[in-house]
C-alpha cells in the first residue's frame, strides 16, 4: 500500500529504520501472508501521518536525508463529469459539522472485491466483505479519509438531516448492537426522525450495503472531533475511523480521499457516477502563516542546517516557503494546523527529518546554578546506610492504602483503582505492619524500613508531603530492636529524642518525621578532651522487683554525682541486674577513698528504691 | 622474692596458653622446669633467704610449681585436642546481620550522582499537586486524555478557584513550572526525583512509581546541551557498550521533542519479545515549550531549556543483567525478592 504513493527502491528494513529515527516510529514490521506490514505508532498530533498516502509523505521527506531517492506520488482520483443534480436533501448544523462531501453511485455491481485489497485488508486484520465496503475501508487506510456507503434505495426520504441525538433515542449499528443515545451523539435522521447513521463512527443497519444494493450514496463528513470521542467510548465503538475523525482531521483532504474511492468504485465495481458532487464545507480553514528567521532556527537547534537543505525538507512535507534574506515566511500545509504553531515546531520538522542521530553531542557551558546541594537528601541516605549496615532491610510500600490504614480526615481519591487503594496514607508503620505479615513465614529476625511521604491533609491547600522514617522488627527481642535505634541516635548524634520503639503484638516499631531527626542531628560530634586520668571501673547488681523499671535505676545511679559518667547494663541473670559504672574525674585521679565516698551516695539512693543492693 | 616468683609464674601461664602443638609447650617446660630452668633457679635460691620468711616462700613455690605443672597439662591437653582438627580456614564464618537498601534507592542515588556530577541540583517536588503544575502550566490542551479520570488519579476534594483540580501528579514534570516560580535566580539545572501516580498496573507498568526530571534554562541552551546531557548520563548509567536512539515524538511541553531508547540487553538488540526490534524505550525529552517557560514567568525571547522526564524503576530494569521479569515486583515487600540485592 505505501509504495502506491512512494516511489523509491528502498528496502523494507531500510524504510522502517529511517521512518523511526525521523518520522513516526515502525515498532515491527511483520509479514502475513505475502504482505509486509509496517507495525506504525502515529502520535495523536499527527494523523495526517496516519494513512499510506501520509505515511509516503513522511518517506518522501526522510530518505533523500538518508542518500536514498524517493518521490511522492499524487493520489488518483476520479473525474466528476456527471451533470445530474444531487438527488438528497441535507440538512446541517452547522454547529457540529464543518464539511460535508457526497455522491450517487450507479449499477454498482456488488461481488467480491479484487484479490490484492482482500490480501492487503486481511494483512491488516480487517476483515473482506464485499466491494463496496472493502473499497470505503482501503480507500481510508490509503489516504486517511473515512467514509461511508449508505445503500440509496433505502434512503426512501432521500433526505439526510445531520443533528444531536435526544436522550433515549435508539439506533441500530452495522454490527447489529442496539443503542440508546446519551443525548449528545452526532447522528444522522431521514427526515421522519429514524436514526440513519452516527458519523464519523459507524453505520447503521436500517441503511447499510447489503446483497441487493445497486445503488450507493457514498459520504464522508468533517464532524465535531470531540463529540466523536466521547459518541465513541461511551457505545465502546472504537472503529478505526472514529480513531481519526476524534483527532481533528484536515476537512480539505476530504475530496482527494473520497474521489479515490470513486475511482476504485468505477474500477472495481463497475459503478457509474450518478451525481454531481455534493460539497458543503462554508467556512474553509484558513491557512497558517508563520515567519522565523534562520538565526532564531540556529538558535534553538544548536548547529546550522543549509537553507537548501532546510527547504528542501519543508517543501516535502508541504509547507511552502517565501525567503527574504535571513527570514522565511512559511505556510503551513493545511494537514498540519493541529500540530505546527510556533518557530519551534519548524525547528522541530527540520531537526527530526534531518536526523536527530546527525547533532553532535555537548554538555552546555556557563554559569552554574547558584544553589548547593540541600543535604537533607544525604542525611536521608546516610540512615539508609546505616540502617541496612545493621541488617535492615529498605523497603517501598505502595502510599495508596485501604481505608482501615489512614487516620479519619484523610485524602480520598475520586476513582480509585480499588477499594484497598482509595486513600493516601497518613503513617508509614501500617503499611510496614502489612510488609511483615507477608514475611510471616520467615522465623529469623528481620527489621523492614522505609522513608516515604506521608499525605497530611491541610484546608484549602494541598496535603503537606512528610517525609517520614518508619521501620518495624519481627521476631527480634527488645533489647536488640532498641539497639539499632540507640545506634543510629548515637552515630547521628541525636541526644535530645528518645530512640523509643512502640510495641504491638510481638512487633516493635518507630515511626520518626525526617525533619524532626534532621532538626536534632549533628554531622559531627564536638571534641572532647581525652582525659590523661584513668577512669575507675566497678560493677554493682542490683536485685530489681518485677514492677521497677530498669530505666530508673540507670538515673538514679547516674545523678548520684557527676563524676559517673556511664552505667552499663551488662549481665541479667534472673532478677539480678549488673551494671558497670564508670567513675572519671577529669581534674584529678580518683582514689579508693574518692570512689568508696560516691559508691555510698550510690548506695544510698539505690535503698530508697524498692530494690536489694547484692 | 614473692614478687619475682609471681611475675614468673604470670609469664608462665600466658605464654603456656599461647602454645599450639606439644613441641612449643616441651620448651617452655625446659625453659622454666629444666634442670637449669628459671623456676628451678628460684628454687635454688631458697636457701639464701632469710630463715623467718624462708617457711613462707617455701609454700609459695610449691604451690607455684603445682600451678605450672597443671597448666602445662591442662594446655598439653587443650593442644591435642586442638591438633586432631588442625586450623581449618574452611570453616564459615560468623556473619554480621546484612541489610539491604532497596533497589529504587539504589537506582535514585545513581542518576542524581550522574546529574550532580554535571551541576545539576537536586529536588523533591510536590507530589499531590494542583492541575495547573500537572498540566495547564505544561501547555496540556484542556481536553488531553491524560487530563481524565481514566489516567490520572484524582483527589476528592473542592478544586481551587485558579489551580484546578487536586491530583496525584501523573509525572515529575509539575515541578518544572515550580522550578521556575520558586526559584529566584536563572540559570537553572535541576533535578526532580519524585513518586508519581498513574491509573495503571501491568508487567511494564506501575501505578505509583519515580521518575526524575532534568530541567536547563539558560539564554544560550539549544538541542545539541540536550544531547550531550543525555548522552553524557547513558554512558554514566548504562555503561558504554549500550546503544541508544532518538525517535521524533510529540508531548505538549516540548518541541522539539523524542523519545529515547536504549539497546535491549537481552537480546543483544536483535529483536526479542520484551523489546521493539532490539530496543527499550526509556522515556521522552525535549527543548522547553515557550508557552512553559511563560507559564513559569521567564521571558521566552531571552532564556530556552530542555527538560526530560524518566522513570527510575523503568531506567534500572533496563540496566544490564538485572532481569527482574515483572516491574511489578519492585514494590514487594517479601523478603525472598528484597535480600536478593
Amino acid at each position: 500500500m505505501l509504495r502506491e504513493f512512494l516511489d523509491t527502491k528502498a528496502s523494507v528494513a531500510k524504510i522502517a529504520e529511517c521512518m523511526s529515527l525521523c518520522g513516526p516510529s515502525i515498532e515491527r514490521v511483520t509479514k502475513e501472508g505475502k504482505e509486509t506490514v509496517y507495525h506504525v505508532e502515529v502520535t495523536t498530533n499527527r494523523v495526517d501521518a496516519a494513512s499510506s498516502y501520509g505515511l509516503a509523505r513522511e518517506a518522501s521527506a526522510i530518505l533523500p536525508e538518508f542518500k536514498i531517492p524517493a518521490k511522492l506520488k499524487t493520489i488518483p482520483q476520479a473525474k466528476v463529469s456527471s451533470k445530474t443534480a444531487f438527488p438528497v436533501e441535507i440538512v446541517i448544523d452547522k454547529t457540529v459539522c464543518e464539511r460535508f462531501m457526497a455522491i450517487k453511485l450507479e449499477n454498482v455491481d456488488l461481488a467480491a472485491s479484487p484479490d490484492f485489497m482482500q490480501s492487503q485488508l486481511n494483512a491488516i486484520g480487517q476483515r473482506p466483505i464485499n466491494n463496496a465496503i472493502d473499497i470505503t475501508n482501503y480507500a481510508m487506510f490509503m489516504t486517511g479519509t473515512p467514509m461511508h456507503a449508505f445503500d440509496y434505495d433505502k434512503l426512501v426520504t432521500q433526505k439526510i438531516v445531520v443533528r444531536i441525538a435526544k436522550k433515549g433515542e435508539s439506533f441500530t449499528t452495522l454490527d447489529n448492537n442496539t443503542h440508546a443515545a446519551h443525548g449528545n451523539e452526532i447522528v444522522f435522521d431521514d427526515g421522519n426522525g429514524t436514526i440513519i447513521d452516527i458519523p464519523g463512527v459507524m453505520g447503521c443497519a436500517n441503511t447499510a450495503v447489503s446483497a441487493t444494493t445497486k445503488t450507493i450514496l457514498l459520504v464522508s463528513e468533517h464532524m465535531d472531533p470531540l463529540k466523536i470521542r466521547e459518541t465513541s467510548l461511551k457505545h465502546e465503538i472504537r472503529t478505526y475511523a472514529a480513531n481519526l475523525n476524534e483527532k481533528n482531521l484536515d476537512p480539505h483532504m476530504m475530496e482527494s480521499g473520497l474521489l479515490y474511492a470513486v475511482g476504485l468504485f468505477e474500477k472495481h465495481a463497475k459503478a457509474t457516477i450518478g451525481s454531481t458532487l455534493f460539497d458543503w464545507y462554508p467556512n474553509p480553514e484558513d491557512k497558517k502563516i508563520i515567519t522565523v528567521t534562520k538565526d532564531a532556527i540556529d538558535a534553538i537547534l544548536g548547529i546550522q542546517i543549509s537553507d537548501t537543505e532546510m527547504i528542501r525538507i519543508l517543501e516535502t512535507l508541504g509547507f511552502s516557503l517565501k525567503q527574504k534574506g535571513n527570514t522565511f515566511t512559511i505556510t503551513v500545509p493545511t494537514f498540519r494546523n493541529n500540530d505546527v504553531e510556533i518557530p519551534e515546531d519548524i525547528a522541530e520538522e527540520i531537526a527530526r527529518v534531518y536526523g536527530y542521530f546527525r547533532f553532535p553531542n555537548e554538555l552546555m557551558e556557563g554559569r552554574l546554578t547558584k544553589e548547593s546541594q540541600n543535604p537533607q537528601f544525604a542525611f536521608e541516605n546516610q540512615i539508609k546506610t546505616l540502617l541496612s549496615g545493621w541488617g535492615g532491610v529498605e523497603v517501598y510500600t505502595e502510599s495508596l492504602v485501604g481505608k482501615d490504614m489512614v487516620n479519619e480526615n484523610a485524602l480520598r481519591l475520586k476513582n480509585p483503582l480499588g477499594g484497598d487503594r482509595e486513600y493516601l496514607r497518613t503513617d508509614l508503620v501500617s503499611s510496614l505492619f502489612d510488609a511483615a505479615r507477608v514475611n510471616k513465614h520467615e522465623k529469623r529476625p528481620f527489621h523492614l524500613f522505609e522513608l516515604a511521604h506521608v499525605y497530611l491533609p491541610q484546608p484549602k491547600k494541598l496535603p503537606k508531603e512528610e517525609m517520614r522514617l518508619a521501620g518495624i522488627f519481627v521476631n527480634t527481642d527488645y533489647r536488640h530492636a532498641k539497639g539499632v535505634l540507640e545506634a543510629l541516635f548515637e552515630v547521628l548524634h541525636i541526644t535530645k529524642i528518645q530512640p523509643v520503639l512502640q510495641k504491638k503484638k510481638n512487633y516493635f516499631f518507630y515511626e520518626f518525621t525526617i525533619e524532626e531527626l534532621y532538626k536534632n542531628y549533628s554531622p559531627h560530634a564536638v571534641f572532647t578532651e581525652i582525659p590523661i586520668v584513668p577512669p575507675q571501673i566497678e560493677d554493682i547488681t542490683v536485685i530489681l522487683p518485677e514492677d521497677m523499671k530498669v530505666g530508673a535505676v540507670i538515673e538514679t545511679i547516674k545523678e548520684s554525682s557527676p563524676v559517673i559518667r556511664s552505667v552499663e547494663l551488662t549481665v541479667i541473670f534472673e532478677d539480678a541486674y549488673t551494671f558497670r559504672i564508670t567513675y572519671l574525674d577529669p581534674e584529678k585521679t580518683l582514689t579508693d577513698k574518692d570512689v568508696e565516698i560516691i559508691r555510698d551516695g550510690v548506695h544510698a539512693r539505690l535503698q530508697k528504691l524498692p530494690v536489694t543492693i547484692k | 622474692m614473692q614478687e619475682d616468683v609471681s611475675k614468673l609464674r604470670n609469664e608462665f601461664i600466658s605464654r603456656a596458653l599461647s602454645t599450639e602443638n606439644k613441641e612449643e609447650l616441651e620448651a617452655l617446660r625446659i625453659e622454666f622446669l629444666g634442670k637449669n630452668g628459671r623456676f628451678t633457679a628460684l628454687l635454688k635460691q631458697l636457701k639464701d633467704i632469710d630463715p623467718s620468711e624462708r617457711k613462707h616462700v617455701g609454700e609459695l613455690l610449691n604451690e607455684t610449681k603445682k600451678v605450672l605443672e597443671d597448666t602445662l597439662s591442662g594446655q598439653q591437653r587443650e593442644n591435642e585436642q586442638r591438633g586432631e582438627r588442625g586450623f581449618d580456614e574452611t570453616i564459615p564464618g560468623i556473619k554480621p546481620p546484612i541489610g539491604h537498601i532497596h533497589l529504587i534507592s539504589k537506582a535514585i542515588d545513581e542518576i542524581s550522582a550522574v546529574f550532580e556530577n554535571i551541576g545539576f541540583v537536586r529536588r523533591r517536588y510536590p507530589e499531590v499537586e494542583w492541575d495547573w503544575f500537572a498540566f495547564e502550566s505544561l501547555n496540556f490542551t484542556k481536553l488531553h486524555p491524560a487530563r481524565d479520570n481514566w489516567e490520572t488519579f484524582f483527589v476528592d476534594t473542592p478544586a481551587d478557584p485558579k489551580l484546578g483540580p487536586m491530583l496525584l501528579t501523573p509525572h515529575t514534570s509539575s515541578g518544572q513550572a515550580r522550578e521556575m516560580l520558586e526559584k529566584v535566580t536563572l540559570p537553572i539545572r535541576m533535578i526532580n526525583i519524585s513518586k508519581c501516580y498513574r491509573r495503571q498496573s501491568d508487567a511494564s507498568h506501575l501505578t505509583m512509581l519515580h521518575q526524575f526530571e532534568g530541567l536547563v534554562i539558560d539564554t544560550n541552551i539549544n538541542f545539541v546541551h540536550l544531547k550531550g546531557t543525555i548522552d553524557y548520563f547513558m554512558n554514566s548509567f548504562f555503561g558504554p557498550n549500550r546503544k541508544s536512539r532518538l525517535r521524533p515524538y510529540n508531548f505538549p511541553f516540548t518541541e522539539p521533542s523524542f523519545e529515547l531508547d536504549i539497546s535491549c540487553d537481552i537480546c543483544g538488540g536483535k529483536g526479542c519479545k520484551l523489546c521493539k526490534q532490539g530496543w527499550l524505550e526509556l522515556g521522552g525529552a525535549g527543548m522547553v515549550h515557550p508557552n512553559v517557560l511563560k507559564a513559569g514567568n521567564i521571558d521566552a525571547k531571552k532564556y530556552r531549556g530542555f527538560a526530560f522526564g524518566w522513570g527510575v524503576e523503568r531506567a534500572y530494569m533496563m540496566k544490564s543483567g538485572l532481569r527482574v521479569p515483572d516491574i511489578r515486583m519492585l514494590n514487594s515487600t517479601d523478603l525472598r525478592f528484597l535480600t536478593q540485592f
